[in-house]
């Protein structure tokens, strides 16, 4: 004669139902009146149900996990274990099915192979580079594997580049599930990188945001012959694996000309174009400065010439030096820029001119430029085409994104919205 | 700009927000007549008169309902909480009245107050006049928390605390009252909300606020010199926080260290964590590395209470452990 388990007297008055939460004892052992074999939890608190006789728990008819109706039978209590009550009995209707086979699945996993510490990064770039991580020698903390070990690794496969691109130029965290709002696309200038709109990014009411970069200035690989054209291809593949459609584009003095030259591009629509100092629209640009940067190879031979980019050097963010020597070694990007200059700015003047593209450009048309701009002259924007709107930022000098973050912003903003409008 | 000191840069708020707006006045402990105890105040009773600048009693669970209730019947006051010590007597009236009034009569009423106050150890003020309780108040669900950093976002944050119709927890730190930076002329505002850039770099972001940003920027010189490229965040808001900004950082460097001078369990470096955790998972280059207090007493004596507290080493080597 066996005596059942049920949730009689243990449970509150209000409850409906209940969930098993752990049987405190085993088929087969030995329980006395009064002893805790099961807790269950309700909506309201979690409920502890004693044996009601002394005997053995002779069956367990409501795994942990299963939900319970309120008359339900949990488990039986018996004299001893006969075959009948050994055999599983089969859950009652009420009883939800316990998912027992996942914990084993689980279990069988971790015992079977070595379990693999890893970073989630490094397990992102394995995964997109097809890389089975299980044989890969970590080098972090535990012999955790990080991204360095992924990137060593397809170094030796020389497949470094088509992997590490990604994480650029997909769209940065934040983007995902606002469906299809057109990226605001943000093009760095020469020498630069993503990380160039940092200050700006805060100020732009969280729209969804793209930093591509251009060829030869960090992840993106450089080019043998950059010209203007190839370097506005290359950035309009970064936005087209975005899977935008279309979005509103700012550049910011080379990046300014890439992006007029992309503003008539046929696959992703270009809604409206804000350059900041652009490119290509005189002769005038600062060789010195050019050469300058180009050849500084500490921080103290780097830093007068990063003090021309703006009005007032105090400005200027601290260990901003040392960060872009910092990125030309991590991406050997000196060699690659000292082709684009030569090609694109021979001999310190500009020899690309992108007049004929904003003529061309009908959408909303804004152009900001510091009137302190010591590297390519704030004139430049005299002859531009009249629908073009022109902020001249008075204390400000070539980096005005940097200078006035939150200014550039509204206006950058201002920009978009009128784009909608239309 | 002009070059001030954090403490100058918020008198200079309050007496701007009080020319531009007759209904923001002051109350608090010491503030009038003797000008407050870090002298934030100073000047102020005798340009704007006993009645704008009020002292009261030590009695800071009323002065906070006094505060609730000013704010309802249509005037700005702005408190002074003499130590951030004795927030736990204001926390009754901010959590069951400033932060709900607005939601349970349907947005019928604001609640335009500010309560300064200032909290942080590293000046040998004992166990009862040094902690930082940001956690108490920014688990709090309709407060506004801000903990600048610099005197011009000081200036700025307090002004726009002033002008906001919700109650903003305005967080000082007694270590920053005489540190001076340029502070830009004119109307100075600063968006409550928005994180800083404070340092760029590429390798690790240093997510800080209040006194623990100079801390911060302390250890990225450090790690320079070592060839490590720290980025440093100064969060300004502790609520509502910038996740964007954080994000931005992370998924550039990868790695990240957050700080706060809170004690460390259940502290506001734990709830940083937590958001990097849940928005950048997959960007970690390595587990989050968290630099808070010790969970004791903030000790009087100065060798002890340097042990406790976080500081540039601490930070510096969290930074390294990250890039190990």
């Amino acid at each position: 004669m066996s005596h059942e388990i049920t949730l009689a007297g243990g449970a509150g008055e209000y409850m409906e139902s209940a969930t098993v939460v752990s049987w405190a004892v085993e088929v087969g052992d030995p329980v006395r009146a009064g002893d805790v074999v099961v807790v269950v939890e309700t909506a309201k608190a979690a409920t502890e149900i004693e044996a009601g006789r002394d005997g053995v728990l002779a069956a367990i008819l409501a795994p942990e996990g299963a939900e319970v109706g309120i008359g339900a039978v949990l488990g039986r209590v018996a004299d001893g274990l006969d075959a009948d009550e050994v055999t599983p009995v089969e859950p009652q209707p009420a009883v939800a099915e316990p998912e027992a086979a996942v914990p084993n699945a689980l279990a069988k996993a971790e015992t079977a192979g070595r379990r693999v510490g890893i970073s989630p990064l490094a397990r992102r770039l394995a995964r997109q580079a097809g890389l089975d991580p299980s044989g890969i020698a970590g080098t972090g903390p535990g012999g955790r594997i990080k991204s360095r070990d992924i990137e060593r690794v397809l170094r030796e496969r020389a497949e470094v580049a088509p992997a590490i691109a990604p994480i650029v130029a997909v769209p940065s965290p934040g983007v995902a599930g606002t469906g299809s709002a057109a990226p605001l696309v943000l093009l760095h200038g020469f020498g630069a990188n993503a990380a160039a709109w940092n200050m700006v990014r805060p100020h732009l009411d969280g729209r969804p945001v793209l930093t591509p970069e251009l060829p030869g200035h960090g992840r993106e690989p450089a080019l043998a012959s950059p010209s203007l054209e190839a370097l506005a291809e290359a950035v309009l593949g970064q936005i087209e694996d975005s899977g935008a459609r279309e979005c509103d584009l700012v550049g910011h003095s080379l990046g300014g000309a890439v992006a007029a030259v992309l503003a008539g591009n046929q696959s992703v629509r270009v809604r409206s174009l804000t350059l900041i100092a652009p490119a290509g629209l005189g002769p005038e640009i600062d060789g010195g400065f050019l050469a300058g940067f180009l050849s500084a190879r500490t921080a103290e031979s780097l830093m007068p010439w990063l003090e021309r980019l703006a009005a007032d050097p105090a400005r200027l963010p601290r260990g901003y030096a040392k960060a872009v020597l910092r990125e030309r070694e991590r991406f050997g990007v000196g060699a690659a820029q000292v082709t684009i200059a030569q090609r694109l700015f021979p001999d310190g003047t500009q020899a690309i001119r992108i007049a004929a593209d904003l003529d061309r450009f009908a959408g909303p048309l804004k152009v900001i430029w510091g009137k302190g701009d010591r590297i390519i002259p704030q004139r430049h924007q005299d002859d531009l085409p009249g629908h073009a709107a022109c902020h001249r930022l008075g204390g400000v000098g070539h980096m005005p994104y940097l200078e006035t973050p939150a200014l550039v912003a509204q206006l950058i903003i201002q920009n978009v919205r009128s784009a909608k409008a239309s | 700009m002009a070059m001030m000191r954090y403490a100058e840069a918020l008198r200079s708020a309050l007496r701007e927000e009080m020319q531009r707006d007759p209904s923001v006045w002051l109350m608090g402990e010491d503030i009038a007549v003797y000008g407050g105890v870090f002298k934030v105040s100073k000047d102020l009773m005798a340009e704007f008169g006993p009645e704008r600048v009020r002292d009261t009693p030590i009695s800071e669970q009323t002065l906070t309902a006094m505060a609730v209730t000013a704010a309802m019947s249509g005037t700005r006051p702005v408190l002074e909480i003499m130590y951030a010590d004795f927030l736990p007597l204001s926390v009754d009236a901010l959590m069951n009245q400033a932060s709900i009034y607005n939601y349970i009569w349907n947005g019928q009423v604001t609640m335009p107050f500010v309560l300064r106050t200032q909290g942080g150890g590293g000046a040998g003020a004992g166990a009862q006049h040094s902690k930082s309780l940001d956690a108490l108040v920014a688990h709090i669900p309709g407060l506004k928390v801000v903990a600048p950093a610099t005197a011009a976002d000081a200036k700025g944050l307090l002004k726009a605390a002033i002008r906001d119709d919700h109650p903003v927890i305005f967080l000082e730190h007694k270590l920053l009252y005489n540190t001076r930076d340029e502070v830009p002329d004119g109307d100075h505002l600063v968006e409550i909300g928005k994180a800083r850039i404070a340092r760029v770099g590429s390798d690790v972001s240093i997510i800080a606020s209040s006194k623990m940003v100079v801390d911060a920027l302390k250890a990225a010189d450090e790690l320079a010199k070592e060839g490590i490229s720290a980025e440093v965040i100064d969060l300004r808001t502790l609520r509502p926080l910038d996740r964007e900004t954080i994000k931005a950082s992370i998924a550039r460097t990868h790695h990240a260290v957050v700080v706060n001078e809170g004690w460390c369990f259940c502290g506001y470096a734990a709830e940083l964590s937590a958001t990097i955790m849940e928005s950048c998972f997959d960007d970690l280059d390595a587990p989050v590395e968290r630099v808070a207090t010790h969970d004791i007493p903030i000790p009087y004596s100065e060798p002890l209470e340097s042990t406790v507290l976080p500081d540039a080493n601490k930070i510096a080597a969290a930074a390294r452990r990250a890039l190990a």
